[in-house]
């Protein structure tokens, strides 16, 4: 287990490289000067051309273009990602400041996703054809085409706006600071309660619909057949024998979602005011604040990796049949 | 055949008539400076030239088969199916009752986009009297209401679908373009050239797409024109994976090793023989990115950085509706209505191709 573990995240360095090299080809193919990248624009007019040319040296922006790649690698791996123009603050600390927020988001609407979806999945599988299945593989439809920004809207109209019962934006109320700790992670709780909502109904709504072809995929199967001839209760066949190979393959779905998850975030964190990681890169965009355009981008993949890479051994786990290609099982 | 020819002729008279007898609609626009809304206005053509190449193309077909009118075989038109496989496919479609419903109001959408200046009773710009038309509820001379500086929201939405559908159409086709090309040529070639190619779709699937969009889009300060570049080439990766798959199944096959033997070129075989036969699933993925471009379009000018008002996008018209949540409901409603409809009838229209295009599910019931 450890074995593979390593080997797969001794994988993913690779996969890291490419990743900061995309991210320094995108700085290059940047209309306009490399300069910009460190010096705000405002700033860059007001200065003297000679001295232009010698930050330039000092950046070693006169150097070819591979010594540069190189560097920024070097810098990358370090942790090193530069100094947002507008925080005058590297951007490391600002993105481990932002960071929490967004997984306290992301993996309660996770969590949300695999309470709602598998159920759902299950009870429309199980009641194929019912009324009830119909309603749930239509309406899991029409969700996943709503766009979460404007569900998330209309909900703060209804409910924030006209009935009071959920605040509108933040991450607090104004007492937050004189409640308690329990009181602290229910008014937490409180203002996620509708950001969860909408970012997880998308993603519970394609689980879903995944989960319940899953279902009747396996109900098709031979042992289901044999375990119905035993005599077995309804109940027990399909939570105890189909339910475990059907669940199987979520996890590796779950691992792609992430990228749609980490996006949907975005215009979530947006709409609610939520601090996260997508608001901090929309408001990097809108002051040009071209380090931290790049570090939140450079993040967000980076998280995407160890999500898959977490799938993949929680994988290994669940599915002792898989391989873990050291010859022996986990 | 014939049939078709001539409900194709009927759309298309109809179109150049309409354009013609109200020219003098068009023609304000057609000139208009603004890069914004070049694509846009462009858009009108769309429907006259896709019939006249339906028909070219069926004329060309007929043409060619008309030696040979028995080619079907006896028994394939004895079962009232066509000869190819793609007219069995659609006549399937034709009976997904969900799928053509979902085709027609993606035509009647495609219908208002086009015919937006005569259906438009306001100016969808223009700033008259705010004070006397401030965010007026809808009403029957308002049907959607007017928002914060008295414009009329439906004016505004239907100018906004030529944006938001001529933006997610244009980008899907740059992405499935591009996507099918790479795909094919790391299929057929293989080995160290599939290898590097593939490497780098890995490397850009980790990138979560929408802040890869974000990021392009905030550092080239994107117009119209950029923002479909950029949707489509942040979008092609899906498909070049999976036309890959095809093309390594396919190129193994015996019609591939004969073209070969013939010593066919590399380009002939890979957009000839190979692509063509890969292309019905690519239809599938394609119908279903229109509706995730849609969403992805309207979500970057909802930040802000998509397009930027005045041009109408379904996107900012939502985002001008957050700002008036507490005083105008309607200005944030019917924008994002539009927007829903609209990806959920890409959405069971690539679901209907899906099910008519693969022989497996055909004994499968639908829902």
């Amino acid at each position: 287990m450890t074995r593979y573990t390593l080997r797969r995240l001794i994988q993913a360095i690779p996969l890291l490289l490419g990743i900061a090299t995309i991210t320094f080809v995108v700085i290059h193919l940047a209309p306009g000067d490399p300069m910009d990248m460190f010096l705000a624009p405002r700033l860059r007019r007001q200065m003297d051309p000679e001295v232009i040319e010698l930050l330039r040296q000092r950046f070693g922006l006169d150097q070819p273009i591979h010594v540069q790649l190189g560097k920024w690698l070097v810098n990358v791996a370090q942790g090193d990602l530069g100094e947002s123009f507008r925080y005058r603050r590297p951007v490391t600390a600002l993105i481990a400041e932002r960071i929490p927020y967004t997984l306290q988001l992301a993996g309660l609407a996770l969590l949300f996703d695999a309470l709602i979806g598998i159920a759902l999945g299950i009870y429309s599988a199980v009641k194929q054809y019912s009324l009830a299945d119909r309603a749930i593989t239509v309406g899991s439809l029409a969700i996943h085409s709503i766009p979460g920004f404007w569900l998330a809207i209309m909900l703060v109209m209804v409910f924030s706006v006209n009935l009071g019962w959920f605040p509108i934006s933040q991450t607090r109320s104004l007492d937050y600071d004189l409640l308690s700790t329990w009181g602290k992670i229910g008014d937490r709780l409180w203002h996620l309660a509708l950001p969860v909502f909408v970012l997880g109904v998308a993603q519970a709504a394609g689980t879903a619909r995944y989960m319940r072809n899953r279902l009747l995929e396996v109900l098709s199967e031979e042992y289901i057949l044999a375990a119905r001839a035993r005599g077995l209760r309804e109940r027990t066949v399909i939570l105890k024998h189909a339910l475990r190979n059907a669940l199987i393959p979520i996890v590796t779905i779950y691992g792609m979602s992430l990228p749609f998850l980490l996006g949907g975030a975005v215009l979530i964190e947006n709409v609610f005011a939520w601090p996260g990681m997508g608001l901090l890169a929309t408001e990097a965009v809108g002051a040009r604040d071209y380090p931290v355009i790049l570090a939140t981008t450079m993040m967000a993949a980076v998280l995407v990796i160890l999500g898959n890479l977490l799938a993949d051994i929680t994988y290994s786990i669940v599915d002792p049949r898989i391989s873990l290609g050291d010859g022996k099982p986990a | 055949m014939r049939r078709r020819t001539l409900h194709l002729l009927g759309l298309a008279a109809v179109m150049v008539a309409v354009l013609a007898l109200r020219w003098d609609v068009f023609r304000e626009q057609w000139s208009t400076p603004a890069p914004d809304a070049w694509i846009a206005t462009r858009f009108v053509l769309i429907v006259p030239l896709a019939c006249g190449l339906l028909i070219l193309r069926d004329a060309i077909r007929r043409r060619r088969s008309a030696p040979s009118p028995d080619a079907g075989g006896e028994t394939a038109r004895a079962e009232g199916h066509g000869r190819s496989p793609y007219r069995v496919a659609m006549r399937r479609f034709a009976e997904n009752g969900l799928a053509m419903g979902a085709l027609y109001v993606i035509a009647a959408l495609c219908l208002l986009a086009i015919l937006a200046p005569l259906l438009a009773s306001f100016d969808p710009t223009a700033i008259e009297d705010p004070v006397a038309t401030r965010h007026l509820p809808p009403s029957v001379g308002h049907p959607f209401g007017t928002d914060e500086y008295g414009r009329d929201w439906l004016s505004r939405a239907l100018y906004g679908a030529r944006v938001s559908l001529s933006v997610a159409i244009l980008a899907v086709i740059v992405a499935v373009t591009f996507g099918t090309i790479y795909g094919s040529v790391a299929g057929y070639f293989g080995g160290f050239v599939d290898n590097a190619l593939m490497r780098i779709v890995d490397v850009i699937m980790a990138f979560p797409t929408f802040f890869l969009m974000l990021m392009l889009v905030g550092v080239f300060e994107a117009n119209l024109l950029a923002l479909v570049l950029i949707l489509g080439l942040t979008s092609w990766t899906g498909t070049a994976r999976f036309i890959r798959g095809e093309i390594l199944s396919l190129k193994e096959r015996e019609f591939i090793e004969a073209a070969r033997a013939m010593g066919l070129p590399h380009r002939l075989i890979i957009f000839r023989h190979l692509i063509p036969n890969a292309l019905a699933p690519v239809l599938v993925s394609a119908a279903l990115m229109v509706g995730g471009m849609i969403g992805a379009e309207a979500g970057l000018s909802f930040l802000g950085i998509g397009i930027r008002p005045p041009t109408p996008s379904w996107g900012n018209m939502v985002s001008q509706g957050r700002e008036a949540i507490f005083v105008a409901w309607w200005v944030a409603l019917f924008p994002g209505l539009l927007l829903s409809i609209t990806i959920l009838s890409f959405n069971l229209l690539a679901d209907g191709l899906r099910d008519a295009l693969d022989p497996k599910t055909l004994m499968r019931k639908y829902v």
